[in-house]
């Protein structure tokens, strides 16, 4: 599924952060493949609670530990298609602190309403992006979906969602509010 | 009143002796209780600062977490206070994760700053409001033209609510070139070095509102008013007997005494 001289690509050019929110069956092949220059785990299962934890460790690996970091990509599934984010991994030189990258998901509907399967697979999938924009995820323990929804004046849809997908949005949300784009990565480059 | 209220003090250490009594009285009467985070360098002025030069001062008030920062690379007066704020700002967060709590309020200020106290109620800042100065328009040139002003924002003091703090604590992420590419003009006005423009884009890029916007909005009859009658940043070659007490002197005494900002 991964090709060597696409791994020796990404080592070249960025250090990456590889985190995850639990214990993947295929995490080793992907730290293997990854080879990243920081790894960590949050054993939260709550996701504002796992976010804030990751978060800190990453804040910490760069002020007080000082250790470069150009990406942090986000393991929550064993699909460990990373190919998926090649053409972004091999030049990732216009991924800046306004884009958050994930796969894209063969859904027709995500134009129509922000509940729809897109957006509300964002948390559930592999996802990276620039240090300063994984860090924005701390507040979402801080910052209550409801307020959120207020603001994107969203909020009678919202009711009518169920906790899962209220997870999610609440995730999409805080990135629109600070104007981050979600790029859906296409398969075929 | 506020209920608990965050002060990060970050930055070089400089006069930090000579005013923190004025720092700790000025918060005091704002907050059931006061919590402190304090970040500098391990240097100052060619002087090593040590761990007392810093607890010492917080003998009666509550410094929940302090570091002593080694340089960094950047010579650029924004990414180096912005640098000792992030680590001011993360003291913070995690006190709060593990402790399992939010302060109400988060004030972000620098060891050098004295304020005059006022009367003035603060009014409390929600998501995404921050209370500072306001940004103003600069001139750029000798030429009093339009087109030569630009954006500029304080940064001496700054106060939101935590999550805000978080957001805001993000400018030390700020792409040097992203922003200066898109004004060429600005870039030969030598305005890219100053890291009054850099805060003012870092504010309005993330989406945050200064509070005397949704004052003005609300009430519109009344006046923006900030959290101190006035502040002084006292610089090193301020050499005037630190004991006298500068509460007694009037905003202009005070401005001959010291550099007026």
């Amino acid at each position: 599924m991964v090709t060597l001289p696409f791994f020796i690509n990404i080592r070249m050019s960025l250090n990456i952060a590889l985190v995850s929110c639990k214990e993947l069956i295929e995490l080793p092949k992907l730290r293997e493949h990854l080879k990243p220059n920081v790894f960590i785990q949050s054993t939260f299962n709550d996701y504002k609670k796992m976010f804030a934890d990751l978060t800190l460790q990453i804040e910490k690996e760069l002020f007080l530990n000082r250790v470069e970091i150009d990406l942090v990509f986000f393991a929550n599934e064993d699909e460990l298609d990373v190919e998926r984010f090649d053409s972004v991994l091999k030049n990732p030189w216009g991924l800046d602190n306004s884009l958050f990258f994930t796969k894209n998901i063969e859904s027709k509907q995500q134009s129509v309403l922000l509940l729809q399967k897109d957006y509300i697979n964002i948390v559930n999938s592999n996802f990276f992006c620039r240090p300063e924009t994984f860090l924005y995820l701390h507040i979402l323990y801080k910052i209550p979906m409801t307020d959120l929804a207020e603001k994107t004046k969203l909020l009678t849809r919202v009711q009518e969602i169920t906790p899962q997908q209220m997870q999610y949005l609440h995730f999409f949300h805080l990135l629109t509010i600070l104007n981050i784009s979600i790029h859906h990565l296409h398969y075929d480059r | 009143m506020i209920d608990r209220l965050a002060v990060i003090i970050a930055g070089e250490y400089r006069t930090w002796p000579k005013i923190y009594n004025y720092m700790f009285s000025f918060f005091k009467p704002r907050a059931h209780r006061v919590d402190y985070f304090f970040v500098t360098w391990k240097k100052s002025l060619d002087k090593e600062i040590t761990d007392k030069d810093v607890t010492d001062y917080f003998q009666i008030e509550n410094l929940i977490a302090y570091q002593l920062v080694d340089d960094i690379k950047s010579q650029h007066t924004y990414y180096r206070q912005n640098f000792l704020i992030k680590i001011g700002n993360l003291l913070k967060k995690e006190f709060e994760f593990k402790n399992d709590f939010i302060y109400d309020q988060v004030v972000v200020t620098r060891p050098d700053f004295y304020f005059r106290k006022s009367n003035a109620e603060w009014p409390i800042c929600n998501n995404f409001f921050y209370q500072t100065e306001p940004l103003i328009r600069e001139l750029a040139s000798s030429e009093d033209a339009p087109e030569n002003y630009y954006l500029w924002g304080q940064d001496v003091y700054i106060r939101s609510n935590s999550a805000t703090d978080d957001i805001i604590s993000q400018k030390y992420f700020i792409d040097y070139h992203d922003f200066s590419r898109n004004n060429t003009k600005f870039v030969t006005m030598g305005i890219r070095s100053s890291h009054h423009y850099f805060m003012a884009r870092f504010l309005m890029s993330r989406n945050l509102l200064p509070l005397s916007c949704k004052l003005a909005y609300e009430k519109s009859d009344q006046p923006f008013r900030q959290d101190y009658a006035f502040g002084l940043v006292v610089r090193d070659y301020h050499d005037f007997d630190h004991t006298v007490n500068l509460e007694q002197f009037t905003v202009e005494q005070i401005g001959t005494l010291l550099y007026r900002r």
